[in-house]
């Protein structure tokens, strides 16, 4: 028994030495590994609710999918080489004096008194070239001795119901007037054409010789003295005027003068004389789609917003198209042009913080040169002001 | 006691083994000597280690020596949300060194119904020149995760800084579940 329990006393000795021949095998074995360390990264990631969210507009026709985080909007586009619609109808009352009289019309200038309209067998004087006129009437300076002759008559029209297109720089003017000076050695003429904005603030003015600005409007700088102007032929009616004149952003009102001048003040001459006066516009039909989508704030943050296209479809057939943002003031942020995409990206644009701010989606210009179908793929970039997180939403525009 | 019954005795079996084990170690090991290894282990900081992004995500944690952190990520149902810079891995010793990264847990657990409310979470290794040097996507297919594998290893020069990018996405009508996960990053000394 005591040799037993001796040899269970060494017992635990002997298993550790066993132990030991067995943890240097192992090390032995594994001798040639390299060392290694471990750095724990830990995420978690939650679903929310989106930050922002897309809703439909008020024109064109819009999807918004689950989520409101994506969407598609359609638009149509109008299908023309050039865009330009037809003339419209002739905008002067009693253009061409048909009314036998001057309605429409306001005779200004010194001799303002001695404007009227003429016919084969009325008015003007022995110097009027009565038979110089379109259709039975039109307008001469009789003569006055003793003053200036530098008058003429004078209407301005209302061109209000352009204003989208004048704006937007799609619209033109073709504006012009018949004229003859009486007796050619002596008299001249002017046609001026003015564009005022709506408080009748002078914009421009086109002029026959392209030299006059601003000034009275009944004794023009750009007269044209019959023998002396080469465009005049003697016996003949000449027609001037502008011609596809791309009329000034702003203008509400456009005014024509025709100007019948008499230079030779002591003698008793009569002046010039005018016929059929014109004035028609055209514009671009380039629709514009104000608010096809918005971008609505749900949270307290601001953002910084923007639209890049990710891919696209048959934008070969797009002459123009222009996506926007807006809100007070405006950003583009894709152009189409020519069949190319011009931009691809637009700079960032403030969505105010505030649950319910919102910025608002516009495509604008539209022209296609084919029937079919387009198709932009973008993502709306919402991001976090000042750092670079952020979040894509994908928006499909469609234009047909 | 007969010799039968001393044999059996567990005091004999016990010289026996021992007899064998000297037995074994004489016979491949004639003369033993012995030389001594003197260790001494210094508490350094890691030279490999996290840092704050310059978008460093609220409610993240880096831990004390940056050898760990807790990133607070979320998701947005049917948008994917980038971070681009939320997380740096940093080498901060005069050598390269390589890492890896390798997949530990994630919950819940594949086979959880909460798992199709997510589509991806996508964490790309990108060097100083914004180029990826590695990709460890976690993505779906119905409620089972499909967890990446262990990237090769991934050369960390000296004194240089790399980001690690994180996109998100959840699935459109996802409910408002969190994702928790476990990414070792590996490190060789």
């Amino acid at each position: 028994m005591k040799v037993h329990r001796m040899w269970e006393g060494y017992s635990h000795i002997v298993c550790i030495v066993l132990t030991l021949f067995l943890m240097i095998g192992l090390f032995g074995s594994d001798v040639s590994a390299a060392a290694h360390d471990s750095l724990l990264n830990q995420p978690s990631t939650t679903i929310a609710a989106p930050p922002v969210i897309l809703q439909s507009g008020s024109t064109g026709s819009s999807i918004i999918y689950t989520n409101n985080t994506s969407a598609r909007t359609s638009v149509a586009a109008p299908v023309s080489a050039d865009g330009w619609g037809t003339w419209s109808n002739e905008l002067l009352l009693n253009s061409g004096f048909e009314m036998g009289n001057l309605s429409g019309w306001t005779a200004m200038g010194p001799a303002a008194a001695s404007i009227g309209v003429f016919s084969a067998t009325s008015g003007g004087d022995s110097y009027t070239q009565k038979n110089l006129r379109i259709g039975s009437y039109g307008v001469c300076t009789r003569d006055t001795p003793g003053t200036n002759d530098d008058s003429g008559t004078w209407q301005n029209v209302s061109v209000a119901a352009y204003a989208y297109a004048i704006d937007r720089g799609n619209a033109v003017i073709n504006a012009s007037g018949w004229l003859y000076p009486s007796e050619w050695t002596w008299d001249d003429c002017a046609l001026i054409v003015r564009f005022y904005n709506s408080t009748g603030g002078f914009i421009s003015a086109w002029n026959t010789t392209g030299e006059y600005g601003s000034g009275t409007a009944y004794y023009p700088k750009a007269w044209m003295l019959g023998s002396g102007y080469s465009h005049f032929t003697q016996g003949q009616l000449k027609q001037f005027g502008c011609y596809n004149y791309t009329i000034p952003v702003g203008t509400r009102t456009v005014g024509i003068q025709l100007g019948m001048g008499e230079h030779k003040a002591a003698a008793n001459y009569c002046g010039g004389q005018a016929d059929e006066a014109s004035i028609k516009i055209r514009t671009k039909n380039m629709p514009t789609y104000d608010y096809v989508l918005r971008a609505v704030n749900q949270v307290t943050s601001a953002w910084n917003v923007s639209l890049q296209v990710s891919n696209s479809s048959d934008i070969y057939r797009l002459s123009n198209a222009t996506i926007s943002f807006h809100d007070g003031t405006s950003s583009n942020q894709i152009t189409i042009r020519d069949g190319n995409i011009t931009q691809q990206q637009g700079s960032l644009y403030n969505l105010p913080g505030g649950a319910g701010s919102t910025t608002y989606i516009s495509i604008s210009n539209l022209l296609a040169n084919a029937t079919g179908a387009s198709y932009l793929f973008t993502y709306l970039q919402i991001m976090t002001p000042n750092t670079t997180t952020r979040i894509f939403y994908t928006i499909t525009f469609e234009i047909t | 006691m007969n010799l039968r019954t001393a044999m059996s005795t567990k005091s004999v079996k016990f010289i026996i083994l021992v007899a064998m084990a000297v037995l074994i170690a004489t016979a491949s090991a004639a003369v033993y000597y012995s030389i001594i290894m003197q260790p001494s282990v210094t508490v350094t900081s890691a030279t490999i280690s996290f840092a704050q992004g310059n978008d460093w995500p609220t409610g993240s944690v880096l831990g004390s020596n940056s050898t760990w952190v807790s990133l607070a990520l979320k998701a947005y149902p049917n948008a994917t949300l980038f971070y681009d810079q939320p997380l740096n891995i940093s080498n901060t010793d005069t050598s390269s060194h390589t890492f890896r990264l390798r997949h530990v847990t994630i919950t819940p657990i594949t086979g959880d119904s909460a798992v199709g409310n997510f589509t991806f979470f996508n964490f790309v290794v990108e060097n100083t020149a914004g180029v990826a040097q590695a990709s460890f996507n976690y993505t779906t297919t119905g409620n089972n995760w499909n967890t990446p594998a262990t990237t090769s290893s991934i050369t960390l020069p000296a004194n240089t800084q790399w980001i690690i990018y994180i996109e998100t996405k959840a699935a459109a009508g996802a409910n408002a579940v969190t994702a928790n996960l476990q990414i070792s990053v590996d490190v060789t000394q």
